[in-house]
């Protein structure tokens, strides 16, 4: 016994030496054919720094482009495409038109009407900026998925493509990404819900990497924001925001700003506004002051939730501020986010 | 609880003392907790017999006089199993170090050196978080119109429907 002891904690010392705790983000990605070709991630070659990098990913809006795409918002009763011609000057200019829509699945989206079009117009620098997934955070996102690439599993208009799946290490939804081999670029997406179920699909049809630019109208933003900076821009906000006490299964904030819906209309409150990412997935909070209604004393009590294609939004109130939170996210770890307010 | 045929039964007098306490159940993990402190496998941990007590007894404690005679019952009886437990230890220490050898040895060598798991530990805390999160909160799904023009717009921002 008194041998056996010290043998056994060398032993364990060994085996956590080979496991130690930033070993698991590594995970599969020391499968698939990228890893494997490129050495960076086969057994026993390599250190656990090579292990932890992801491929590189760009968004078209890093590069000039103009790309056909067709998103897709899951509705559970009916999905709904959005076929976008989209320009990007490279440099932070960019542009969307909404060139087709349909509803239900295996309907072909035609003209949009200007119902449709005018409003999906007008968020077009939200969208591309904040829908779908996109590298947001590489060390985050090496803690909270784990992936395996497939190198040139397809091609997309003549573009060979890695496929990228990853899968999240809290179960909150998997997603794959489709990424010019060459140029890196992302040019289709799933997400998908926890139990598997695609919440949100974008493919490109054409990809023009040299695009005419001239005669492009760039986009820009509807609604003024400025950073969120603390307690000193209350005064500009309304109100004093509450604290959130817990993130979320693996977000951080990523930024926080204040929207200045009143300089657009004066029936409007000012919002605060927090983007949480997972370095993947992003989630957004919506703080508002609560006009009216029964104060709602300490923590929420009561949380109303709706799927919206392939967004959930869950709201609630404590003391005098709404909150809502929104994102590709299941209503449970919505509401984990939105109760953990104070 | 089932009977374990290796355990000298308790005197009759006990025996009588604990019926008469009425159609109360034991926790299923008793037995096997037990079963092992007696064998020598495990030491009943501290906790335990505080919870023993609860679940048989219910809120009032224990009689003091049915505790000190039931404890030096199980005392001896684990004292007589004692050689065999420190036999059975070393076997398990064996064991645990060979598996632990191969386990690195495969890390070291094999091909799925890297396919560590997920932190159990974070994602077990968040589900249980989540789960003490949505047992004080009341959900009620709505339709989508029921949501605030500006909650739904952020949704169409983030590309939910129109």
């Amino acid at each position: 016994m008194r041998r056996t002891l010290p043998l056994l904690l060398a032993v364990l010392s060994l085996g956590l030496g080979a496991c130690k705790p930033d070993a698991w983000s590594a995970s599969s990605n020391t499968t698939g054919t990228a890893q494997s070709s490129s050495g960076s991630g086969t057994a026993g070659n390599s250190g656990n720094a090579e292990l932890l990098v992801f491929p590189e990913v760009k968004t078209i809006f890093e590069v000039p482009a103009e790309v056909l795409w067709n998103y897709t918002s899951h509705d559970p009763s009916a999905p709904q495409i959005y076929q976008e011609r989209v320009w990007s000057d490279g440099a932070g200019g960019m542009a969307m038109h909404l060139e087709g829509y349909a509803e239900g699945s295996g309907n072909t989206p035609t003209a949009p009407s200007s119902e449709v079009r005018v409003p999906h117009e007008g968020r077009q620098l939200f969208l591309a900026r904040h829908r779908g997934p996109q590298l947001r955070d590489h060390d985050r996102l090496t803690r909270n998925y784990t992936w395996e690439v497939e190198e040139n599993a397809l091609q997309i208009d003549g573009i060979d493509c890695d496929r990228i799946q990853l899968q999240s290490v809290y179960g909150i939804g998997d997603a794959t990404l489709l990424v010019s081999h060459q140029d890196r670029l992302l040019l289709g997406w799933v997400l998908f819900d926890r139990s598997g179920t695609p919440m949100q699909t974008l493919q490109a049809v054409s990809v023009d990497l040299s695009p005419d630019l001239n005669g492009v109208s760039w986009a820009t933003a509807p609604v003024s924001v400025q950073d969120y900076t603390g307690s000193s821009d209350d005064l500009v906000l309304g109100f004093t925001p509450l604290d959130l006490q817990y993130f979320g299964p693996g977000f951080e904030t990523q930024s926080l700003q204040i929207l200045l819906a009143s300089q657009a209309s004066s029936e409007l409150n000012n919002f605060h506004l927090r983007a949480l990412t997972d370095g993947l997935r992003i989630v957004f909070v919506a703080q508002r002051f609560a006009t009216g209604g029964a104060k709602v004393l300490g923590h929420v009590s009561s949380v109303r939730f709706a799927r919206v294609g392939g967004v959930n939004l869950v709201e609630g109130r404590v003391e005098d501020v709404w909150i809502v939170a929104a994102g590709p996210l299941h209503q449970d770890d919505l509401t984990v986010i939105l109760a953990s307010h104070q | 609880m089932t009977s374990n045929p290796e355990i000298t039964p308790l005197p009759d007098e006990i025996v009588r003392a604990l019926a008469d306490l009425g159609d109360l159940e034991a926790p299923a993990e008793l037995e096997d907790r037990v079963s092992l402190a007696l064998l020598g496998q495990a030491t009943a941990p501290a906790e335990l017999a505080p919870r023993v007590e609860l679940a048989v007894f219910g809120p009032a404690a224990a009689p003091a006089s049915l505790w000190q005679r039931v404890v030096p019952q199980v005392q001896a009886e684990g004292a007589s199993r004692r050689r065999a437990r420190v036999l059975s230890f070393r076997r398990v220490l064996s064991a645990a170090a060979a598996v632990l050898l191969v386990s690195i040895g495969i890390g070291v060598y094999g091909p799925g050196s890297g396919t560590v798991e997920g932190p159990p530990d974070l994602v077990a805390q968040y589900q249980a978080h989540r789960a003490e999160v949505l047992s004080k909160v009341i959900l009620i799904e709505v339709d989508p119109a029921e949501f605030s023009g500006i909650a739904r717009d952020l949704g169409a921002h983030m590309g939910g429907a129109r």
